[in-house]
């Protein structure tokens, strides 16, 4: 009896472990061909005019060694808004269109006019290049595209500016057939990462402008 | 110009700076002893005390997420983070002082650096108890823990030794440089500086 006992929790356990490789360890191979990368970044911007979904961001500290949990929503319009809305442990609201940026803390509005900013500007570099699929080689960024069994993984290498100092690599995964955003990682310079995992996401869906608003 | 407008703004500022008075119904109980002392944020060890965070000086503001780790019993860490989870400033807190483990590049400035384990230090603490030069108590039961040094400390705690208000001044003078109280029906903890334009305003958040 003790025996069948062992027996199925190696089981178990065994179970569990390959799940997890399954979940995490995806082969990718680096898409060398220009033209290759070219119609990738195509089909993803086709199926993505609109992004519409909820976040769970996870924040990993050796320090702490609680996992911080954040959760929102994440809307995304081609060609470059973005609307990212912090519910949880605290309220705070991004919003970045039209050149402009509008950030809510509880009762304070700050606005920014994006023009003159560079960090502004990368950031929409960012958003256009992987989210919208425009995705080219610049001096703020380099990128390198992988393709896996299941899914897309573009990997960003800031190389300027205030970017450059805070993060040394973002990471987007996008599921190959649905190309649905699946996650976001920011590798920082400090060691630390965050993971924004996107749950229910819905593409191409009608996104009024006005949740986009940054008055 | 925009320099020397600075200089004569701290002044007046300096100048203007409000007088603290010990309330007259405080009266002294003992002198050079040891008192239990309630900082406002009391760290348990291993456990993390987290805040939602704002700040505010000459007309900027930024926010972001402090948590506050009671590491070895003999140490607290306090990291300070965007809300989008970009680690910006992670200091160390102990009886030795305190010690920058990382900053970002822009703050990578001793003033700056300075001026925030100042604050974070006179709100956390990881000691339970602080050699007082004075106490004080009225007729209610509450305190106030005076230590004198570089710079004159006024720690007001209620019946439980928790802190309800600090003021610090120049020593030997009165003129407030800076005081950290609770505000909205102490949901909030603000740190506010009276010689130059800065504040800080911590308010606790629940983790999942």
């Amino acid at each position: 009896m003790k025996t069948i006992k062992i027996i199925l929790i190696l089981v178990c356990v065994f179970c569990c472990i390959a799940s997890l490789k399954a979940q995490t360890a995806e082969k990718y191979t680096l898409v060398t061909n220009p033209e290759e990368a070219k119609q990738i970044f195509d089909q993803i911007r086709q199926a993505s005019n609109t992004i519409d979904a909820d976040f769970v961001q996870e924040k990993k500290v050796d320090i702490l060694e609680n996992v911080i949990t954040s959760k929102g929503k994440f809307l995304f319009k081609q060609k470059n808004s973005l609307r990212l809305e912090y519910t949880s442990p605290s309220y705070y609201l991004v919003v970045m269109a039209a050149g402009k940026m509008l950030i809510k803390d509880g009762d304070k509005k700050t606005k920014i006019d994006g023009k003159g900013s560079k960090m502004f500007s990368q950031i929409q570099n960012v958003m256009a290049g992987v989210l919208g699929g425009q995705m080219t080689d610049n001096k703020d960024f380099k990128y390198e595209l992988y393709k896996g069994e299941t899914n897309y993984k573009v990997r960003l290498f800031p190389q300027t500016g205030a970017i450059k100092d805070l993060l040394k690599e973002v990471e987007f995964i996008t599921n190959k057939t649905t190309l649905k955003a699946l996650s976001m990682t920011m590798l920082e310079r400090s060691g630390d990462v965050t993971v924004m995992k996107f749950k229910n996401v819905k593409m191409n869906t009608p996104i009024d402008d006005k949740v986009f608003a940054t008055h | 110009m925009t320099r020397y407008l600075l200089l004569i703004s701290i002044g007046l500022l300096a100048a203007c700076s409000k007088k603290h008075t010990l309330p007259s119904d405080y009266v002294l109980q003992k002198e050079n002893a040891g008192q239990k002392l309630v900082k406002f944020v009391q760290v348990e060890k291993d456990s993390l005390k987290t805040y939602a965070t704002s700040v505010a000086a000459y007309g900027k503001y930024f926010s972001g997420v402090t948590y506050f780790k009671n590491t070895q019993d003999t140490a607290l860490r306090v990291l300070f983070t965007t809300h989008t989870g970009l680690k910006l400033l992670d200091l160390q807190l102990s009886e030795e002082g305190c010690s920058t483990i990382y900053a970002v590049e822009q703050l990578q400035n001793p003033v700056v650096l300075k001026l925030l384990c100042h604050d974070f230090g006179l709100i956390s603490t990881i000691k339970k108890e602080v050699q007082a030069s004075q106490v004080y108590t009225n007729s209610a039961g509450l305190d106030i823990v005076v230590q004198k040094g570089d710079k004159d400390l006024y720690y007001y705690t209620n019946a439980k030794n928790d802190m309800i208000k600090v003021i610090e001044t120049v020593p030997g003078k009165r003129k407030i440089q800076t005081e950290a109280y609770r505000e909205s029906g102490d949901s909030s903890l603000v740190v506010k500086h009276r010689n130059f334009n800065f504040k800080m305003t911590l308010k606790k958040l629940t983790l999942d």
